[in-house]
């Protein structure tokens, strides 16, 4: 069986309307991150708290929707996943240093409203059993006449924000020393609570947990930001040193292209970017580059062996000498991705939708933007510095 | 045969045992299924362990079971406490989990400050956090006497009254009021004969006698003596604050005029348990005036067992026992203070507040009130000894069995779908050399798993999802080859020629085409952690073995196919 025999299709010809395609759906996703201020990062960025329950019959939504207010995390998002009696509740973590500064600042204001209030940092201090002392938030704020420590601390308190102590540490700075408002720490605990005694009569099973503290999600944004970053380099390097320097800013080029249209998808389809779909951005990477590759490598062959054509010629020939190839192994690919995509279960959906996405992508851009970059580049650079010499 | 074939041939038989010979073990594992594996545990633990050992492993997303990421806070360490508090943190955990009874527990430092510690097959997560995160500091110290207690209260209204002026900060509101009657009856545990625990007269107990202390009536929040009147009852050398009155005193306490009222040498704390009162008038909590400037520290604790309670069989305490410097600085402690009331403090906490009958020269003594759980746990971790420094948690996630178990049924299915359509399209497209295909991809396979296994590598959900893909994409050598086969053949070349150039042809296309993705692979396995690395090693390891068995094992297959010459059609 075959699919294709010997094709002579006009891929470089067409590369002016892909451009255009491919800046559309850019263009459009980036409108997308741009409305919804950036990309909708999961918890294990974010810092928060994930629960996924299961009951015995389903529940109405709303009512959950109600059980998470009253739990006080009025922000937290509640989802139907996979089964119809399993939910997924997540709620985002607000810094507990972020919220006590934020009352802290609002109630000097009103109490104190020549004080010109500034907060100057703020830190969460873990708590010290010995000492008596439960933990807090340490909030350092910088104002103009201020007012007798007293005075300030019980005016401060009977604005509803409870003060351990406050101690001045210069002319104009004082340290106020607040007590842990707890709010997400103990969140999925509570929840958990809360849907027991909501509940009583059902069966209610804590499928997974996941609590992620701020600063863990904080460190693996950098972390994963240098993967990416890392890996690309890695490629530049590998492709520079086994073609030339334009093939590799084709790849690249490829590879921003696969990555921004899936970022752009996810954002247009509301959904979240979490560390298993930034796997599966990096696995996209790896296939996109697979695939351009193997055209450029018949490229780099047909170079020496037919020399009296063309360059775009000559590239347009080797992608359609690889077009086979190119069709039956995303083929492949495709087949097993869509039974991950189908029947991998509710866990990795969003990972197994973002290779669909990457692998369909994938294969378009190393056929109509990879290698016609490369002819462009010719054109454009390669050329131009062709005349000035 | 000539001489590189067979080369060829002995290097993919002696791979194919080797990968092989990694599996076996995790082929027994599964062949012994839930209850073999159970008997075998308690009849040969050691051969379980190997058995384990040398299989594949599950993650913590497909085994169920907790991570946590804790780091040490060691801003109140001094210079030389710090060098090596991650050692000694490390330890106690480390004894902890030990005793805790997981199997194959993980733990391992992360940096400078964290310390992962990973659980698989857990069930009780919140109780696993308790055990781990506890600091477990013992302290002894003394409760200082009634006179010095009243003394305290007395301030303790004085300052709060002028502080307030007429203008109550702390209006009381009328539900908050309690009307128990005058005097309410001693809380039900203070009644009868606290026998000793630890058989011998010299262990603490407390007094039988409930009568004494001077009660102070309890009324409504009283302008001139706002602190005191919120005080339900006055028992020997403390005072009893009923529930609905605690908040409003632990405000009153917050205060700072209030905490200067306190004298620097001691402390207001209460007692880590409820008191409930009898005839369903609710419950609180005692509050005692502790001394600061003496201690006997629990860090010359030697051992400690959860125990039957002897005055109420059905709970459990937790008899401890210091070693000889321990139980000298006790002697010395308790031969001072016969007659006092001392208070047994576990992380800031009071557990219990025995009087010292008399000298105690043994260094044995006990703590309650507790349930049976938190007994044999507390027993845990005062074994295991005390944390260097508090530890906070940073990340935690837990996954239930059912739903590991889910993924694993799941993500098999996929794969298996995955594999039979993928074979069926390559036998469709390349006929007899689609087999080939299919035989290198199984091939690939079972090298990926007995390298899973070899490496001890933990399997993880995306992991399955990179041997999904490995399936996918493990194709693509093949395929290049077969296309190239095709192109010489169309070319009229003849079959051995064609095989030979399309191999040829291929190599550096793979060859570059792979090693760009493992560059990938690579930096993912670095920088992931859990379970992204779980998928960038199978898909690494993917990556090879398919660059393996492309290259060598279906090439092998090819020239011993065609090595006669007879075949006159390739099948492809």
């Amino acid at each position: 069986m075959q699919f294709f025999g010997v094709t002579h299709l006009e891929f470089i010809n067409f590369r002016s309307k892909a451009f255009l395609i491919s800046a559309a759906i850019i263009l459009a996703g980036l409108i997308s991150l741009a409305i919804k201020g950036g990309p909708d990062l999961s918890i294990d960025f974010e810092g928060g708290t994930l629960i996924q329950v299961r009951f015995d019959q389903p529940v109405p939504i709303n009512d959950l929707r109600n059980i998470v207010d009253q739990a006080g995390y009025g922000s937290g998002h509640i989802q139907e996943f996979g089964e119809v009696n399993e939910y997924l509740i997540t709620i985002e973590k607000i810094s507990e240093s972020d919220m006590a500064s934020t009352n802290l600042l609002n109630a000097l204001l009103r109490v104190a409203p020549n004080g010109d209030w500034k907060i100057v940092s703020a830190k969460e201090l873990p708590p010290d059993f010995a000492a008596q002392f439960e933990g807090g938030n340490l909030i350092v704020v910088e104002g103009v006449e201020i007012p007798p420590l007293e005075e300030l601390k019980t005016a401060v308190r009977e604005d509803g924000v409870s003060v351990v102590e406050v101690t001045q540490d210069s002319e104009n700075t004082l340290a106020f020393n607040l007590p842990f408002l707890g709010i997400e720490a103990k969140a999925a605990e509570k929840l958990k609570n809360q849907l027991v005694s909501a509940y009583p009569e059902r069966k209610i099973e804590v499928r997974r947990t996941e609590v992620v503290g701020p600063k863990i999600g904080e460190e693996l944004k950098n972390r994963m930001w240098a993967a990416i970053m890392i890996s690309m380099f890695g490629v530049l390097v590998y492709i520079s040193w086994r073609f030339e320097f334009k093939f590799a800013i084709g790849a690249i080029l490829a590879l921003v292209h696969d990555v921004l249209i899936t970022l752009g998808i996810f954002s247009i389809m509301n959904k979240e970017i979490s560390l298993v779909v930034i796997a599966a951005f990096l696995t996209i990477v790896g296939y996109s580059l697979n695939d351009t590759i193997v055209v450029f490598d018949r490229i780099r062959e047909n170079f020496s062996l037919r020399r009296r054509e063309s360059y775009e010629k000559m590239i347009n020939i080797s992608i359609n000498e690889s077009l086979s190839r190119t069709v039956i192994t995303s083929l492949t690919t495709l087949i097993v991705v869509l039974f991950l995509f189908f029947y991998g279960g509710e866990v990795i959906h969003d990972f197994a939708f973002a290779l669909l996405v990457g692998v369909i992508v994938g294969t378009y851009s190393s056929i109509f933007v990879a290698s016609p970059i490369l002819v462009e580049w010719k054109n454009r650079i390669s050329g131009r510095r062709k005349v000035k010499t | 045969m000539n001489k590189s074939l067979r080369f060829k041939l002995i290097l993919v038989l002696l791979i194919l045992a080797g990968a092989l010979w990694f599996l076996y073990p995790t082929f027994r594992l599964i062949r012994m299924g839930a209850e073999g594996r159970a008997a075998m545990g308690s009849n040969d633990p050691e051969g379980m362990d190997k058995i384990f050992n040398k299989s594949i492993k599950l993650g913590l997303d497909l085994s169920g079971g907790m991570y946590i990421v804790l780091e040490i806070d060691d801003s109140k360490l001094d210079e030389n406490e710090r060098r090596d508090v991650m050692d000694r943190a490390l330890k106690v955990i480390r004894n902890r989990v030990d005793q805790f009874g997981v199997l194959e527990p993980d733990i391992k430092r992360e940096g400078q400050k964290r310390i992962i510690i990973q659980l698989p097959g857990l069930q009780d997560a919140d109780r696993a956090k308790r055990l781990i995160g506890q600091t477990a500091m013992l302290e002894w110290r003394l409760i200082r006497q009634q006179l010095e207690m009243k003394d305290v209260v007395n301030r303790l209204d004085e300052v709060i009254r002028e502080a307030q002026g007429d203008s109550l900060i702390e209006v009381p509101d009328a539900s908050g009021e309690l009307s128990l009657g005058a005097i309410p009856p001693p809380p039900a545990e203070m009644e009868g004969v606290y026998a000793d625990s630890m058989g011998g007269s010299d262990t603490l107990a407390l007094p039988a006698d409930s009568a004494a202390g001077t009660a102070v009536p309890l009324q409504t929040v009283n302008k001139d003596r706002p602190f005191s009147s919120l005080i339900t009852h006055f028992y020997y050398d403390w005072v009893f604050v009923h529930e609905d009155n605690i908040p409003r005193l632990k405000k009153l306490l917050a205060r700072p005029e209030t905490q200067k009222a306190i004298p620097q040498d001691s402390k207001l704390m209460w007692l880590d348990e409820w008191i409930t009162l009898a005839e369903g008038k609710g419950r609180g909590k005692h509050l005692f005036l502790v001394a600061m400037d003496e201690v006997v520290s629990g860090k010359n604790l030697q051992n400690a067992v959860p125990q039957p309670d002897p005055k109420s069989p059905n709970r459990l305490i937790v008899n401890f026992q210091f070693n000889r410097t321990g139980a000298r600085e006790l002697s010395r402690f308790t031969g001072k203070n016969i007659d006092r009331f001392t208070a047994i403090i576990l992380d800031g906490k009071i557990k219990s507040y025995p009087r010292i009958e008399s000298k105690i020269p043994n260094g044995r003594g006990y703590i309650e009130g507790m349930t049976d759980q938190e007994a044999k746990d507390l027993a845990i971790v005062l074994r295991a000894g005390a944390l260097p420094a508090d530890m906070i948690p940073r990340e935690e996630r837990t996954v239930g069995p059912s739903l590991g178990a889910d993924s694993i049924r799941m993500g098999i299915r996929a794969a298996i779908i995955g594999l039979i359509v993928v074979i069926l399209f390559m036998v469709l497209y390349y006929k007899l050399s689609g087999v080939v295909a299919s035989l290198a991809l199984i091939f690939n396979l079972i090298i990926l798993f007995g390298l899973l296994a070899y490496l001890g590598a933990a399997l993880t959900l995306p992991g399955i999802a990179g041997i999904i893909l490995t399936i996918g994409m493990a194709i693509d050598a093949n395929v290049l080859i077969f296309e190239r086969i095709r192109e010489e053949l169309r070319k009229a070349k003849t079959i051995r020629s064609s095989i030979d150039a399309g191999y040829e042809r291929a190599f550096t296309t793979i060859l570059d085409a792979n090693l760009t993705t493992l560059i990938t692979a690579v930096v993912l396995w670095q920088f992931g952690t859990g379970p992204i690395k779980g998928f960038a090693t199978t898909l690494s390891i993917g990556i090879i073995g398919s660059m393996f068995t492309a290259l060598i094992f279906s090439r092998l297959v090819f020239d011993l196919w065609t090595r006669s010459g007879k075949v006159k059609k390739l099948s492809i």
